[in-house]
């Protein structure tokens, strides 16, 4: 068996050098991220990260059979796993962080990682945690923020320009992947919320969700912030 | 970029491409390890002059040289250099230095001495007959004569200062200890943060550095070179005392420990980069006065032009002994092992990859652009590759290609000889690369390697040759997961469709014992990861992207494609025989072939809407028009290895350099108008 997964490995490889020149024209590349957090009026709470490059799976595919591209190195999914593992088991063992699960779809390239949290802390530990393991700051500097009494929750967001130096080192083709890609956080809370600062912001029919959802290039350029303060009845 | 820089720019994009003067060739030194000659002569045969003088290009280069110069220019050759006579530009490599050098004809020195009357960033002066600047930081010189200008720009190997021994000569300092570092992580900057706004007093050390390190160093170094140089250098000698007070006293007082440790690495790299500064003045002058004064009749280069001269070649390149080029700039780049930084194990200098000489001439054949290469090989080297390259394609391959085909890769090497070759070249390589009681190791691996593994049977399931060929592009639809939101913002995974372009290919290699891959394949559908269909083989684990193949085992040859179409056809012997394909013809003269039919793939990807990208859009644009693009991957002549890339341009212009010139004229004009 080892035997044939070796040649069929040998063969996808040698197949996608090849045509790989061709391909990366051919194939569009975009992703969602999706930031869902539902706050009790405790502090407490839960929250689900997901990164969705489905729609671009073939591409996601074709690369991952390299082992670099433009000199970036590929994750092969073993890698993947395991970080994803060693992030579940950073967070179980944080202090206010409880019930972790994570999940990932190799053939639509869609992972999931969710937990409770006890307190607003935990969720901003949960946050950097996340951007350390995978050495990515899209969301920029994150600090969530909730004060109980006054009913408000606030997301502080700081606009990271090294995230742009990065952007503009890549080749045109692989910014390509950037045009079509959207952040999209949502806020759910138990009581109605009466007003959400960011203009791109959209408050649910019931009142109890506020959904941002922006372009990631406009994110890279400060073109538009996710900060927010939501004001809730 | 200062100006020096922009009129040895200019200078030599007005040179272009060109000629041979019996008098420049023989100012090439021995050491010569490369040599681009340039015969601006046959380009400008080629675009005509009238019709460069009228260009958009013309205009834009004499702006910019006018604009630099103040100097009033009508056409290009008021700059007074010769343009029918050929250019030569040359590389020389030392363990400290990399110099190149240019020498350009001149036609009429005077115009060309007009061109630098105004330039301010270079110190003017003679040099016995010859006109001579050099520029401040001192790497590069020019002079000329009533027929001649001679440029030189030298660049140091970093390299060369990690010596102790030459850095002790030349009186480098000593980075500062990484104890200053510890005490930075154990600092309170928050507490400091406060006090420092208030405290520290506004000392521009740069300003400092600056008035001590001034200019070069020279006199403390100055002796340990030529005295003739010393007297042109005018600076002031750096204190050290001083330099010495500044950290200790001062710095480190006012600053905290942090700023303290970075000043003084920062004072001791000023230092030490003015002292390279001083010493690579003194040596490119040393370089620039001995070409001046060289009297070089012969060299290799000279003897090899005469007997390889072109007359179509627009410029050639020549480099000297391939195998120190790949050794010094490939080999050690890649593995990162420098000079004295190589374990003691390694003889780093006796690696032999078994070349000698290159050529590589640039050649404009009626509407053809050529690049032809030549590298001769090591007589036991060229005797492997014969019996490598020696091979024909299977016969039966011509009959997949057809001119309609967007491009094809053709392979064919002889396996048996490959493997037999592999030993004999590794042993080569790590022969140079390690000694002693390693080198018997490896040694002995590689017997055993030619030992153990049997060249025959291996050839027998894998003969060498082999055929990949892109047909055409398709469309498909492919299903991705979306997220549908309610009005209250919960959402659920929902599957839709978008359509993607894909290549479709067939390749194919001849086998004469297939029976281990059918063997494999079978394995794979006791454990479904392959299914079989008749004889058409496929393999069901993931196949996300669309391009893993079907496979076909018929007749002594695998086949490969992810259109089951194509196999099926060739099963039903209703594969259609193209054998009249032009192309086929040109890949039964030559085994080893690449070609991208450019029209053809520009076409089809446009056709449907293939193009992802503005700029692979752009891309397209530009080159919508070229024919086909051919790789001729190789072949022995002799002990010479010959390869040659190919570029067919459309015939609407006079010959392939003249299109060339016409695109290149409207992309500028798109650009600047």
């Amino acid at each position: 068996m080892l035997l044939l997964s070796n040649s069929k490995d040998i063969m996808r490889k040698l197949l996608f050098i090849i045509l790989m020149p061709l391909i990366s024209f051919l194939l569009t590349g975009c992703f969602d991220v999706i930031e869902d957090i539902t706050l009790h009026p405790d502090g407490s709470g839960k929250v689900q990260m997901t990164l969705n490059l489905s729609k671009s799976k073939s591409k996601v595919a074709s690369i991952m059979t390299l082992d670099s591209i433009n000199g970036y190195k590929i994750p092969k999914e073993k890698t993947i796993r395991k970080e994803v593992q060693e992030v579940v088991s950073t967070l179980r063992n944080t202090k206010g962080i409880s019930n972790v699960s994570s999940s990932l779809d190799f053939n639509n390239y869609i992972a999931v990682i969710r937990c409770d949290f006890s307190q607003i802390s935990s969720l901003n530990t949960f946050i950097s945690t996340l951007s350390k393991q995978f050495k990515t700051n899209l969301s920029g500097y994150t600090h969530f923020a909730f004060q109980s009494p006054y009913k408000k929750f606030t997301r502080k967001f700081t606009y990271d320009p090294t995230t742009k130096k990065a952007y503009d080192k890549l080749n045109s083709n692989t910014k390509q992947v950037f045009n079509d890609a959207y952040y999209t956080s949502i806020y759910r809370f138990q009581n109605p919320v009466r007003s959400a600062a960011n203009k791109a912001s959209k408050i649910s029919a019931n009142k109890k969700a506020v959904m941002t959802r922006v372009g990631i290039l406009q994110l890279i350029s400060n073109q538009i912030s996710l900060a927010n303060k939501i004001t809730i009845d | 970029m200062n100006k020096l820089s922009i009129l040895i720019l200019i200078t030599l994009l007005l040179k272009g491409f060109t000629v041979c003067s019996q008098d420049l060739i023989s100012k090439i030194p021995e050491d010569a390890q490369a040599v681009l000659s340039v015969h601006s002569g046959k380009w400008f045969d080629l675009i005509g002059k009238n019709e460069f003088k009228n260009s958009f290009l013309h205009q834009l280069l004499l702006t910019k040289l006018m604009d630099e110069t103040d100097i009033q220019l009508s056409t290009y050759e008021d700059t007074g250099i010769d343009f029918d006579q050929t250019s030569y530009f040359y590389a020389v490599t030392t363990d400290s230095l990399i110099s190149f050098v240019g020498l350009l004809p001149l036609r009429d020195a005077e115009s060309f001495g007009k061109l630098t009357n105004t330039h301010s960033n270079g110190i003017k002066s003679t040099k016995g007959d010859k006109s001579y600047i050099i520029n401040h930081r001192g790497d590069t010189h020019i002079a000329w004569d009533q027929n001649t200008v001679y440029i030189l720009y030298t660049s140091i190997m970093d390299n060369y200062f990690l010596s102790e021994e030459v850095r002790e000569n030349l009186g480098f300092m000593d980075y500062p200890e990484i104890d200053s570092r510890n005490r930075i992580e154990s600092y309170d900057w928050e507490d400091a943060s406060t006090e420092m706004e208030d405290e520290v007093p506004t000392i521009d050390l740069n300003k400092e550095v600056d008035s001590l390190m001034g200019v070069p160093s020279a006199p403390l170094i100055m002796h340990k070179f030529d005295t003739a140089i010393i007297e042109e250098v005018d600076i002031e000698a750096p204190i050290l005392h001083k330099v010495d007070t500044l950290i200790d006293e001062s710095v480190s007082t006012i600053y905290p420990p942090e700023d303290s440790y970075i000043d003084s690495y920062n004072l001791v790299a000023n230092f030490n980069d003015s002292l390279k500064t001083a010493w690579l003045k003194a040596e490119s002058t040393l370089i620039f006065d001995e070409l001046l004064n060289s009297k070089h009749t012969t060299s290799t280069y000279k003897k090899y032009y005469k007997k390889n001269k072109n007359k179509n070649a627009v410029a050639q390149i020549w480099v000297k002994n391939v195998n120190t080029l790949y050794r010094d700039f490939i080999f050690y780049s890649t593995l990162g092992v420098l000079g004295s930084g190589a374990p003691e194990f390694m003889d780093i200098k006796r690696l032999n990859f078994g070349f000698k000489d290159m050529l590589i001439d640039f050649v404009v054949d009626m509407n053809t652009l050529k690049v032809q290469s030549k590298i001769d090989l090591e007589k036991e080297t060229a005797s492997y590759i014969k019996n490598i390259y020696k091979k024909k394609t299977n016969p039966a391959f011509y009959s997949f290609i057809d001119d309609q085909d967007l491009g094809f890769i053709s392979i064919s090497m002889d396996t048996e000889e490959y493997l037999k070759w592999l030993p004999h070249y590794y042993s080569n390589i790590t022969g140079g690369l390690v000694t002693g009681e390693i080198w018997e190791y490896i040694d002995l691996a590689t017997d055993l390697f030619d030992l153990l593994v049997d060249e025959k049977a291996i050839a027998q399931v894998v003969k060498g040759d082999g055929l990949f060929v892109v047909k055409d592009i398709f469309a498909r639809e492919k299903s991705y997961i979306d997220y549908e939101y309610d009005d209250d913002w919960n959402y659920k995974e929902v599957e839709k469709t978008k359509t993607e372009n894909l290549p479709r290919y067939v390749g194919m290699f001849s086998s004469d014992n297939p029976a281990i891959f059918e063997k494999l394949l079978k394995i794979g559908m006791r454990h479904d990861k392959t299914r079989v269909d008749g004889q058409i083989y496929e393999i069901t684990s993931k196949n996300i992207v669309g391009i893993e193949p079907f496979i076909l085992i018929d007749k002594g040859i695998v086949y490969l494609s992810n259109d089951k179409n194509i196999l099926e056809e060739i099963v039903q012997n209703k594969h259609r025989k193209r054998t009249s394909s032009g192309k086929a013809k040109m890949l039964k003269k030559n085994s080893n072939l690449g070609m991208i039919n450019v029209k053809n793939l520009i076409q089809a990807t446009e056709g449907l809407g293939a193009l992802a990208t503005k700029s692979s859009r752009e891309l397209a644009d530009n080159f919508k028009d070229f024919e086909n693009i051919y790789v001729n991957l190789g072949n022995m002549k002799g002990n010479t290895f010959h390869s040659e890339l190919a570029i067919e341009l459309p015939r609407e212009s006079d010959n392939g350099m003249k299109y060339l010139f016409n695109m290149i004229e409207n992309v500028l004009e798109k650009e600047y108008r």
